[in-house]
């Protein structure tokens, strides 16, 4: 019974044995069939948990030689030395393949995290891959290749385990993180918005001039005066205030016999020569004839549209001339 | 005088410009500015490079405007007496005394025209002084008067050896100097080289109408323009500020590049000087067929009327012709109207 028990138990073993397919079994391949270039990682030393490894290999293999792609490492899988956990898993893995009459070259980025610490600096390695190829025209001849190893060193985190990470949660310290892609990935959004509105903030005051403080003295006055009654002070104001706009924006009085500067300052104010000529017909009738003769509420609601077109210009937003009506 | 006699008056004033236009080509504005000081009853001094045409434009106004003209050339041996009498002995041996220039028209005296006033004696500008602020002159211990008289007066800035700066007392007399320069338009240049009929001045006044103006009745017309024509408040207040201005550029922000303004003025705009501003831009509202002066009539008079009665600091007087032309300018764009 004893002997069936333990035969069994071989059996078992044995089997699961057989499951994990030993590379090493086929014959190395030929020299001058594949030529590797790796890049390995700067750092070598002072890794701890949850620090990534990146490893890129470049392998170029020369027909009739093919790469069985399904030989490259898997991703998750636990790295054992001498049966013992190495602590370093895969956790990325892709290839790039590119193939011409005689050569098949892959790029074949790996990326490994650590999953192991001690409490003094200590030797930790990937250990070596075995890739397979085959010729296609004999495909039961299968060979293999060796990918070397990469030793690095695993650090503490901390000097004799005196702090313990886990008992030091302070407030101020952010989480340890695995991963900062996430973060990453937020940065690069934030700055590309952070970009768009410097770009949109120049547009608006090289082209419209509205930022507050630059240049907006008829949005002030059509603001002011928009709602108001149109009474007979409420006019006199208004025109002022017009007026006052104007030499604000020329910096200096304006009068029609300089209105080509403000035209050369600001084009846009072309575009209602004839109003501007027409404001100051109103003008001189208000201000400057005696006894002027006025239909009030006519000429308060022209003045309002006037400034409204005035804003426009400001703006460098060209008035619809379909809009520009005389009194 | 009515409405309808002024709107006349005004058709004359316009013909009289067309007249001299005739004359003098490419001066437009100059002619419009004297139009308005003899309209304003002003004295007028026409300040130019030599040639521009300055004895030319006056003596062609004196043949429209009509009445007695006389004129004088100003020179540094020119004494006071010799505006009123001059002595010679006739062909029968004796001494005869005759009127001057200033009392050979008498009360009709309508135009005096003094040439190159700049070289004439101080003692002759005391003379001018009294002639043009009083239109008196005690003579012969006789009082004379000159009710219609105007006195235009040229002068060349450009030559200085033997002439005598006009004082500032004397240029305020003036209701207007005014700069004469040389036409820029290529096609009127031309004009003046190669039309013949430009060669010939005296020739070429011939061709405005003689008495075109009743000169005797300039006065009254002058009257009802300064009635006729309004000033409401906001204008009066505009023209306070540009007199404060003349006075004061600094506080109204006015800055001319190279010049401490604060240091640059010692004496503005005295009262007769603008109070004669507002009598031109009346005049030049009513030309314009305007009841009321606008800010444009007193823009369109103001330089001309105001610029020669600033007293400039002596650091800047050098400069005095660029510094009032470009004050002038600064104190329209700095003062706001209304």
């Amino acid at each position: 019974m004893r002997k069936l028990v333990l035969f069994c138990l071989i059996f078992f073993f044995s089997l699961n044995v057989f499951a994990f397919e030993d590379p090493r079994k086929y014959p190395d391949i030929n020299d001058g069939y594949v030529e590797i270039v790796i890049d390995e990682p700067q750092q070598k030393v002072g890794y701890t948990v949850g620090d990534l490894i990146n490893r890129t290999i470049h392998l170029s293999i020369k027909k009739p030689y093919e790469l069985i792609e399904e030989s490259l490492p898997i991703v998750g899988y636990e790295k054992r030395y001498r049966g013992q956990l190495l602590g370093m898993d895969l956790r990325r893995s892709s290839f790039e393949k590119k193939e011409s009459e005689e050569v098949t070259s892959y790029t074949i980025n790996l990326q490994y995290q650590i999953f192991t610490n001690n409490v003094v600096a200590k030797p930790a390695f990937i250990t070596a891959d075995y890739y397979r190829l085959m010729n296609p025209a004999e495909p039961e001849k299968i060979v293999k290749f060796r990918v070397p190893e990469l030793t690095v060193a695993v650090s503490p985190i901390a000097i004799f385990g005196d702090v313990k990470i886990e008992n030091d949660m302070s407030d101020y310290r952010g989480p340890l993180l695995m991963d900062t892609t996430s973060e990453y990935e937020r940065i690069k959004i934030a700055f590309m918005f952070l970009l768009v509105a410097l770009f949109t903030l120049v547009y608006i005051y090289s082209r419209f001039s509205w930022i507050p403080r630059q240049n907006k003295f008829f949005n002030r006055v059509y603001q002011q005066f928009k709602r108001k009654k149109p009474t007979d002070d409420n006019l006199e104001d208004l025109l002022k205030a017009l007026h006052h706009a104007f030499d604000k924006t020329l910096d200096q009085t304006f009068f029609l016999e300089n209105d080509h500067m403000l035209y050369q300052q600001n084009g846009t104010f072309k575009n209602i020569k004839k109003e501007i000529t027409q404001f100051f017909q109103i003008s001189r009738t208000i201000f400057f004839e005696k006894n002027p003769k006025k239909d009030l509420e006519k000429t308060y609601q022209w003045l309002i549209q006037f400034a409204l077109h005035c804003r426009m210009s400001e703006r460098k937003l060209i008035v619809d001339k379909v809009d520009i009506k005389g009194l | 005088m009515s409405d309808q006699n002024l709107a006349e008056w005004r058709k004359l004033a316009l013909a009289l410009e067309d007249q001299v236009n005739k004359v003098i080509v490419g001066q437009n504005h100059v002619i419009r500015l004297i139009t308005t000081s003899i309209f304003a009853r002003g004295h007028v001094l026409l300040e130019g490079d030599v040639g521009v045409g300055k004895t030319t434009i006056l003596k062609a106004f004196a043949r429209c405007i009509g009445g007695g003209y006389e004129r004088i050339e100003g020179t540094i041996d020119l004494m006071p007496n010799d505006l009123i009498y001059h002595t010679y002995l006739g062909e029968d041996g004796k001494p005869h005394v005759d009127s001057g220039p200033v009392l050979k028209s008498g009360e009709n005296l309508s135009i005096f025209f003094f040439n190159e006033i700049n070289r004439a004696r101080p003692q002759v500008h005391s003379l001018m002084l009294r002639i043009m602020a009083e239109k008196t002159l005690s003579a012969f211990n006789k009082e004379f008067k000159f009710p219609h008289l105007v006195v235009f007066a040229d002068r060349n800035q450009v030559e200085k050896e033997e002439t005598f700066e006009i004082p500032s007392a004397a240029r305020d007399r003036f209701t207007m100097e005014i700069p004469i320069g040389i036409p820029q338009d290529d096609t009127i240049m031309t004009n003046l080289i190669f039309d013949t009929r430009f060669h010939d001045a005296d020739k070429l006044i011939e061709k405005a109408k003689e008495n075109l103006l009743k000169f005797n009745k300039l006065n009254d017309v002058s009257e009802a323009i300064q009635n006729n024509i309004d000033a409401t408040k906001k204008l009066e207040t505009y023209a306070l500020n540009l007199w404060k201005a003349s006075s004061h550029p600094g506080v109204y922000n006015i800055k001319i590049s190279g010049v401490d303004v604060n240091r640059l003025i010692i004496s503005g705009a005295s009262p007769r000087g603008i109070s004669m501003m507002i009598k031109c831009a009346r005049v030049n509202a009513w030309l314009n067929n305007r009841s009321s002066v606008l800010p444009e009539d007193i823009h369109a008079v103001f330089h001309e009327t105001i610029a020669h009665r600033l007293v400039f600091n002596p650091v800047y007087d050098l400069r005095r012709t660029e510094i009032a032309r470009e004050l002038t300018h600064e104190m329209l764009t700095k003062v706001s109207a209304p």
